[in-house]
């Protein structure tokens, strides 16, 4: 047990602080929530209540899908463009989809290459050879379409409590507030991204695969320490 | 259910070591887990939106 966990040490600490925090999230948002029904003369909620409801799942799912997106968009991007100098880049003579030796493809695999990438070609290999960028964007769309009929819920939601006509999902799809909702987290996350690309050409963490060796040349690419 | 099921590690035991094919197991439930976490928070949202709730 000891040594599943320092294996897989990296994954299980951000899966139990997603968890921590997911769950100081449905603190505060039920809290919050309570707070305005009080103001509007509404019920307040149990937090059982409160996690199963539209606003908890909307307040969710609209930065879930920025994450994924921002996986989605820096996977297949750094395939085409590079950053000299930059940790999160390859090298220029490697730009696009690289040699069958590079990626150890069909003849070039090992003994214990995946079963999909010994393949000569064919369905089964294009699939596996792009399933990291097939499996963030299916669940970058599916959240962001979880986004839209959660947030619908609660627009409509309140336009009752506005004595206001609900909408349908489509006509919320062309609401500000959706776009609203949705651009505020896109924007930072290509705001880390690219940060992220230009800050390792210059700055260092000694230790950390995301950054350069801390004696590295500022125009050394793709060197993790 | 093919990332849990045996035949892979099965196969795997034959060419690898003891400790290995436990390693790779323990690495396999943890990718499982990610993907069981995030499938069924998805699922449940968009059916607590799609229900109005």
């Amino acid at each position: 047990v000891k040594r599943s966990l320092r294996n897989n040490g990296l994954s299980l600490f951000f899966l139990a602080l997603f968890l921590a925090t997911a769950f100081g999230q449905s603190i505060a948002g039920r809290s919050a929530y309570n707070e305005q029904q009080l103001e509007h003369g509404g019920q307040t909620v149990s937090w059982g209540r409160y996690v199963t409801s539209s606003d908890y799942g909307q307040a969710l799912l609209e930065n879930w899908q920025s994450e994924f997106l921002q996986f989605m968009f820096f996977i297949v991007a750094t395939i085409w463009l590079v950053q000299r100098g930059s940790n999160e880049s390859k090298p220029i003579e490697d730009i696009g989809l690289e040699s069958e030796e590079m990626q150890k493809l069909g003849p070039h695999a090992g003994r214990n290459s995946p079963r999909w990438a010994r393949f000569h070609g064919g369905l089964r290999r294009s699939i596996y050879s792009n399933s990291l960028v097939l499996v963030m964007s299916a669940i970058f769309f599916l959240t962001w379409f979880g986004q839209s009929v959660t947030g619908w819920t609660e627009y409509n939601d309140e336009q009752k409590d506005h004595d206001q006509p609900t909408v349908s999902w489509a006509t919320y799809l062309g609401t500000g507030s959706f776009w609203e909702e949705t651009l505020q987290n896109w924007q930072s996350e290509f705001l880390a991204v690219g940060t992220m690309a230009i800050f390792t050409v210059y700055l260092r963490q000694r230790g950390s695969p995301e950054s350069k060796p801390v004696g590295a040349a500022h125009d050394e690419t793709g060197a993790s320490g | 259910m093919f990332l849990l099921s045996l035949r892979p590690l099965r196969r795997a035991y034959r060419v690898l070591p003891r400790p290995l094919v436990a390693i790779q197991r323990a690495m396999r439930v943890v990718f499982a887990v990610y993907l069981v976490v995030i499938g069924g928070t998805l699922a449940f949202y968009i059916a607590v939106g799609l229900l109005h709730r």
